[in-house]
């Protein structure tokens, strides 16, 4: 292979002997670009191809999350992950809502997990960048497609808990938001947030929400993870490879920087929403939550950017029989 | 009331004295100082005591003159009188303040003109009095309590402080630990090629040395050679050498975190000591660096020959973190400067922390020393920080000072006498039996 033909990494940190580090132990598979400074990562992924990014969180001048939410405006399809030292909460939160990040990783890094992470990230950036090339001959990005239209008629919460599904389902052409959340406030929450014309379903147990996962055509599930019985982390994984389009946003008031590293790591979730909520910002949430949903079908190779891995027995935990067997038929045990 | 009440069967106004000086040496009065007379109806007309009826007795002929007469020509027409609806509190005032020494009389106790019954002075002194010892017990209850709180709290405080600075020192571990971990794995790679280059090298050593060995053997064995040293090469053995290079630096800037650490904590050290403050300022920096990380510019301009004082170095430890966390916490752009200063002035030793933050207004700037004021959002701040550093620096017979200005900065100002008497010794002391008075 050729230094032309290999995927470009981007470093960013303020320190440079873990720019030194980095860079060794990555530079056999990939051209390494190295930056201390954040303004000057994103000028370098304004002007050249760079399959992925890799920055520290804290740097004078301008945080990680600013700079990898710049370098997603310039350039969506440079994969971007985090790589930080700190426990720092809003930053975390940062960088799914604002800088879609692919992973989050932390430092002290364990060398097999970069490896493997760039590696999957490069092959990521690589569908993502086909998909703009075939997909788009002109220069219409990936992130200029139009939203769905909505149905004027005002979405309505839909309770499916005592009627059975065939009854009542919607004749909408609009995938609907499905609310997980055993707090009545919640739904009402979601509703008053969603969009006009957007069907509503409301589930308050994992057996509700699968239900009406199998049975309606859900395109974002707005979710609670605060119930400490159950792994949500594994649940929203499940959900997640069932349903490939589904889009998942985490409305909770459990705040915690670990269960969210994972949430992003493993689940895959793409909004994160700490209660309570601010409700302009929520239904800005949920609207980009249903654009990208749209996205997601109209373009299967994106998904791939969100693709989770396929999760183990272990996720059984938190289902009952009913749907245990159901979910058995997709996840092989 | 009931406690106090006696139900004494008062005298009709029509009795007549003879028979009242009868009455009281019966074993029915032999408590009462003093005798209700009341009414046909009832209601109280007045009291006759024991004493005068004693002090007429002994006037000569008074029984010929009077023993006839009813009681009401000689009794007290105002004699105490309290009501039934009355309170201790009250009914102990009005006793008090109109009572007449020595005690010769009973009060009445009416209900609006009704008489309801009689009671004795000393009974409701007695009350009052074992009232008054179960207050007491009581404040002295919530004095112990408060004084358990406010330990209590300080504790928390310094926790939550402890909590920071150690989520702060451990992430600024992190940072060298991420590279110096990396590196070596891959110097372990690195040194594992090399030592399969060497078997190689002693394998073909020996098959040269023996000169029994055919020459396809040789040929193989050099060929091997070649191909770790293709894949060695010198641009990987210099790169270990920075690698180990970076790994001492990282190393060497771990140990420095660590003994920053321990010299702020200073728990190898006694309480109190003759300090050079330029010491605790450096140390409370490393300690703070990852707050100072977002670009903050430190400017120290320290005085020559700064003498050293006699105090509690953790304690000024606590209240330089505390002011340099709060100047960091208020710089909210990028061009952060904080300014740390250094001087003598008279006989007090001076630090001045300076920072270019957003400032306060004045009603903040009032209140800023108040426990459990806090411009921290809930959870950030215990509201107690700068309310303990006050304390501190009050202990050490010193005094801190701010001044501020909205969107320009703040500067405080901390002064520590030279000649600190026993003042932090003190200190020192107090918190110690304070703990034990909390951890019995």
């Amino acid at each position: 292979m050729t230094e032309t033909n290999k995927p470009t990494i981007l470093l960013v940190d303020d320190e440079e002997r873990i720019l030194r580090s980095l860079k060794l132990l990555l530079r056999h598979e990939y051209n390494i670009k190295t930056t201390t400074d954040g303004r000057e990562a994103i000028d370098i992924c304004s002007q050249q191809k760079i399959d992925v990014v890799i920055s520290d969180q804290r740097m004078p001048i301008m945080s990680g999350v600013e700079v990898l939410k710049r370098i997603k405006e310039r350039s969506p399809s440079t994969i971007r992950i985090l790589l930080t030292g700190y426990a720092d909460l809003a930053a975390a939160i940062g960088s799914v809502n604002e800088g879609e990040i692919y992973r989050f990783l932390q430092k002290p890094w364990n060398s097999d997990e970069i490896r493997s992470v760039v590696a999957s990230a490069v092959e990521v950036s690589k569908q993502m960048s086909d998909l703009a090339n075939t997909a788009t001959p002109s220069t219409l990005k990936v992130r200029d497609i139009v939203a769905p239209p909505v149905n004027p008629e005002k979405g309505k919460i839909q309770d499916l808990v005592t009627t059975t599904s065939s009854h009542m389902r919607t004749h909408s052409t609009q995938p609907g938001i499905l609310v997980l959340d055993t707090d009545p406030i919640s739904h009402n929450v979601v509703a008053a947030a969603a969009p006009d014309g957007i069907p509503l379903y409301s589930a308050h147990s994992l057996d509700e929400a699968v239900n009406i996962l199998e049975n309606e055509d859900i395109g974002v599930i707005v979710i609670e993870v605060m119930d400490g019985d159950n792994d949500y982390s594994n649940i929203i994984r499940t959900l997640k490879h069932i349903h490939p389009n589904l889009v998942t946003v985490v409305h909770t008031s459990f705040k915690d920087h670990q269960l969210l590293i994972k949430l992003i790591n493993q689940g895959q979730i793409f909004r994160f929403h700490p209660k309570p909520s601010n409700p302009k910002l929520l239904s800005k949430n949920l609207e980009s939550s249903l654009h990208y949903h749209h996205k997601l079908k109209t373009q299967p190779a994106l998904a791939a950017r969100h693709k989770v891995e396929k999760p183990t027995n272990e996720v059984f935990k938190g289902f009952s029989d009913r749907v245990r067997s159901y979910l058995r038929k997709f996840v092989s045990v | 009331m009931q406690q106090i009440l006696h139900r004494t069967p008062p005298l009709l106004a029509s009795v007549k004295l003879d028979e009242v000086i009868e009455q009281l040496s019966s074993t029915k009065y032999k408590l009462q100082l003093s005798l209700p007379i009341v009414d046909e109806e009832g209601k109280l007309l007045g009291a006759i005591s024991r004493h005068q009826l004693l002090e007429m007795l002994a006037k000569r002929y008074w029984r010929e003159l009077y023993s006839r007469q009813p009681v009401t020509v000689v009794m007290n027409n105002r004699p105490l009188t309290v009501s039934v609806h009355d309170s201790l509190d009250q009914i102990s005032d009005y006793l008090l303040k109109n009572m007449r020494l020595p005690l010769t009389e009973d009060f009445m106790v009416v209900d609006g003109e009704y008489y309801v019954g009689t009671g004795q002075i000393m009974d409701v002194l007695r009350v009052m009095q074992n009232r008054q010892i179960r207050q007491n017990a009581e404040i002295r209850k919530a004095y112990v309590q408060l004084r358990q709180s406010q330990a209590q709290l300080i504790q928390s405080e310094k926790m939550a402080a402890l909590g920071q600075l150690v989520a702060g020192v451990a992430h600024e571990i992190n940072t060298p630990l991420g590279y110096i971990k990396n590196n070596v794995e891959m110097s372990r790679d690195i040194f594992a090629q090399i030592r399969e280059a060497l078997v190689a090298y002693q394998a073909l050593h020996n098959a040269l040395i023996n000169g029994q060995t055919d020459e396809p053997v040789i040929q193989t064995l050099i060929e091997e050679l070649t191909e770790f040293a293709q894949e060695l090469g010198t641009e990987e053995l210099e790169d270990l050498a920075t690698l180990f290079d970076d790994t001492l630096f990282g190393i060497n800037q771990i140990s420095e975190l660590v003994m920053s650490l321990k010299n702020f904590s200073r728990l190898d050290r006694a309480a109190t000591e003759n300090v050079d403050l330029h010491e605790n300022i450096e140390s409370t920096l490393t300690i703070a660096r990852n707050m100072l990380k977002k670009g903050i510019q430190v400017e120290k301009h320290y005085a020559d020959n700064l003498p050293k004082i006699r105090c509690a170095p953790s304690q000024i430890n606590q209240v330089l973190l505390n002011i340099i966390t709060n100047a960091c916490q208020a710089i909210e752009h990028d061009r952060g400067r904080i300014q740390i200063k250094t001087y003598l002035h008279q006989n007090d030793v001076c630090i001045s922390i300076q920072d270019n933050g957003k400032g306060m207004d004045a009603a903040t700037q009032a209140r800023i020393f108040d426990p459990f004021f806090t411009t921290k959002q809930v959870g950030e701040g215990t509201g107690l920080g700068l309310a303990i550093s006050c304390q501190i620096i009050k202990q050490h017979g010193g005094r801190i000072r701010l001044a501020s200005k909205p969107g320009v900065g703040t500067r405080f100002e901390i002064r520590l006498p030279i000649n600190v008497k026993e003042a932090a010794t003190t200190v020192a002391a107090t918190q110690d039996r304070q703990l034990e008075e909390n951890n019995p």
